[in-house]
């Protein structure tokens, strides 16, 4: 018997003016594990997620996540679910410190009202106390402790793709979703990334959706890979499979005639 | 830098988080307090600038929210500081009720005004929003002049606390100066609480807080609910001061002069809204001096004294956002980190 898995996607259709973004893609996300979306550039990836996480509204097609159906639920609701995500093109809060950005991950933990924030001694300071702790536990656990009064906007890219990752585990959520999390980064930084994922994955046993251009990286990291090409979902399977589908090797070389792909 | 090795996390935290961070900042707050305590022996005639300082910082603490934390501009604050000033008249005049129930009560009504004028902030940004409140700050200045009969002035009666009847600036100035420290730490502390981290993730990436589990139209209706709370403490305390309120005193210019006073004080500090207050009527009050003096000497100067208040607020505007955005609150830190330097500065 197959685990009940964490997110269910059917049948998702998603249309732009003209343009067919997202044409039938059906994928199952299980519990524990990292599956990985590939592609080229357009191919759609970012727009799931959006559907996902909300932001997008699927024309057709069902998202079913912790064995409720969300698909007109509205962003924050699914973030109070348990789904956090990351940005291709980083997202922080420019003019918050690093210690803040994180922070905010906590803000739907956190339960004081009005009256005790303004207050702020007693049950609302405990409560900040508290949600500082995990939020330091983050800190180290990115190895970012240098960087922590900083303004995000003035540190480099890499740490600020690492304040993302964070601020999204700040939330405990239920399950990942990282879209392009090692894009621009150097080497040493995407091999720290890998490690941050792996050992989330191995110790908080958080499910976690990954789209990523590296492939060595997909490859090293994921169990399970789909290949979506102009919005349709082409292939599904292990790294191996996925490796030696002609489907694929084509979709990928036809892109790179047109000086798409990465 | 690590915080970690230091033992008790706990007091760190508590130390790393608090207001008043360090020594220095403490004492120069205790001896701000206590001067301001002790005004009344120092102040002379001119108590009435401290009460007017003190009733705008109040309101301009609640702008400081909305626009310096939560991004949403708003040019109707006096129109919020009015409806404030006028429930509490009606409250105190027509219901007869004593001046500690209607400033809350008034401040709640004007609460629930601005929850209602912050929901299409949603949907109205940037610029959009501007011309939404001015049309607010319009139509309740026009509102107000029907219900008062067209005439637009009301007469309030004088604060009684528990038999106790304020009669002098002086007796007033220390109403003033509790609510104005109660607003100012409750503005503080609600900045560094889970509430003001909501209000600035609104206010730098909107999309983002969302995925954080952000209700973004809450929050804004909040923001401005807080403001306009804030501006109605405002509003009835000044009512209560002049005893006397029009409308003119709510203008749009009013609500310019809020925004004048948190962008010079400092849009995010906790002391911006404080600074901005005092700047702005002290230099009033200083051009409202000067200006028969320099009249006799230079009598060409009287074209444009009567803008003056204007053109200077209008310069000192541009010349902080040009050279220091961080307005005075940030001056004065930078000055700060100079004097600890004096007078080895290396
Ligand atoms: N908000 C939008 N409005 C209009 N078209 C959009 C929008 N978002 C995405 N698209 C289009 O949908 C298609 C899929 O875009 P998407 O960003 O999902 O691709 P992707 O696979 O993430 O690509 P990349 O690898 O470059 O990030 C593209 O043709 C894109 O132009
Ligand atoms: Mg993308």
């Amino acid at each position: 018997m197959t685990p009940e898995p964490v997110l269910c996607v059917e049948d998702l259709h998603l249309r732009f003016h003209g343009i067919q973004a997202i044409a039938g893609v059906e994928f199952v996300l299980a519990p524990r594990e990292i599956l990985g979306i590939i592609g080229p550039n357009g191919a759609g990836k970012t727009s799931v997620l959006n559907c996902i996480n909300g932001f997008y509204r699927p024309q057709r097609g069902r998202i079913v996540f912790g064995g409720g159906d969300i698909t007109h639920l509205a962003p924050h609701r699914r973030a109070a679910l348990g789904i956090a995500r990351t940005f291709q093109n980083i997202a922080l809060y420019p003019g918050m410190s690093v210690l803040n950005n994180i922070m905010t991950g906590r803000i739907i933990r956190m339960r004081s009202g009005l009256l005790a924030c303004g207050l702020y001694a007693g049950p609302a300071q405990r409560e900040h106390v508290t949600h500082r702790g995990v939020v330091e536990e983050i800190i180290d656990f990115l190895e970012i402790e240098e960087a922590r009064r900083h303004l995000v906007a003035d540190l480099p890219y890499g740490i600020q793709k690492k304040v993302e990752l964070g601020r999204a585990l700040a939330m405990d959520p239920q399950v990942l979703i990282l879209d392009e999390p090692m894009a621009g980064m150097s080497a040493d930084e995407k091999s720290d990334m890998a490690r941050y994922i792996l050992e989330l994955k191995e110790v908080r046993s958080l499910p976690m959706i990954l789209i990523e251009h590296d492939m060595g990286v997909v490859m090293d990291l994921c169990d399970r890979l789909i290949v979506m090409d102009y919005g349709k979902k082409i292939a599904e399977g292990s790294p191996d499979q996925i490796q030696r589908n002609p489907d694929v090797i084509r979709a990928y070389i036809g892109h790179a005639d047109e000086g798409t792909a990465h | 830098m690590s915080l970690r090795p230091s033992g008790d996390f706990k007091t760190t935290y508590v130390q790393d988080m608090a207001i008043l961070d360090t020594r220095f900042y403490r004492i120069g707050f205790g001896v701000l307090l206590a001067g301001l305590v002790l005004a009344p022996l120092w102040a002379g005639r001119y108590i009435f600038l401290l009460n007017t300082i003190g009733i705008y910082a109040v309101g301009a603490c609640g702008l400081a929210l909305l626009t310096g934390f939560t991004g949403q501009i708003s040019l109707g604050h006096a129109a919020f500081m009015a409806i404030g000033a006028y429930s509490s008249a009606f409250l105190s005049q027509a219901l007869r009720l004593p001046f500690v129930v209607a400033l809350p009560v008034a401040s709640f009504i004007t609460f629930l005004f601005g929850i209602v004028v912050g929901l299409p902030s949603l949907r109205i940004k940037g610029l959009y929003l501007a011309i939404a409140t001015l049309a607010f700050q319009f139509l309740t200045e026009y509102a107000l002049i029907h219900a008062t009969g067209g005439i637009g002035a009301t007469t309030v009666p004088p604060v009684s606390v528990g038999g106790w009847t304020v009669r002098t600036d002086r007796q007033f100035y220390y109403v003033v100066l509790v609510l104005w420290v109660a607003a100012g730490v409750f503005a503080a502390n609600l900045v560094r609480s889970r509430i003001g981290l909501a209000f600035m993730a609104v206010r730098d990436r909107d999309y983002a807080a969302q995925v954080l589990g952000i209700h973004l139209l809450y929050y804004k209706a909040l923001a401005f609910g807080i403001a306009a709370f804030y501006a109605g403490v405002a509003g009835s305390l000044w009512a209560h001061y002049n005893r006397l309120i029009t409308t003119e005193q709510f203008n749009v210019g009013a609500s310019i002069d809020y925004v004048a006073m948190i962008v010079i004080g400092g849009l995010t500090s906790a002391w911006g809204p404080h600074l901005g207050s005092a700047f702005v009527w002290i230099l009033s009050q200083g051009l409202r001096i000067i200006a028969p003096t320099v009249l006799t000497v230079f009598p060409a100067f009287g074209k444009i004294a009567t803008p003056l208040r204007e053109i200077v607020f209008g310069v000192t505007l541009i010349a902080l956002l040009i050279w220091e955005p961080g307005g005075l609150a940030m001056l004065l830190r930078k000055l700060k980190r100079k004097l600890d330097l004096w007078p080895f500065a290396y």
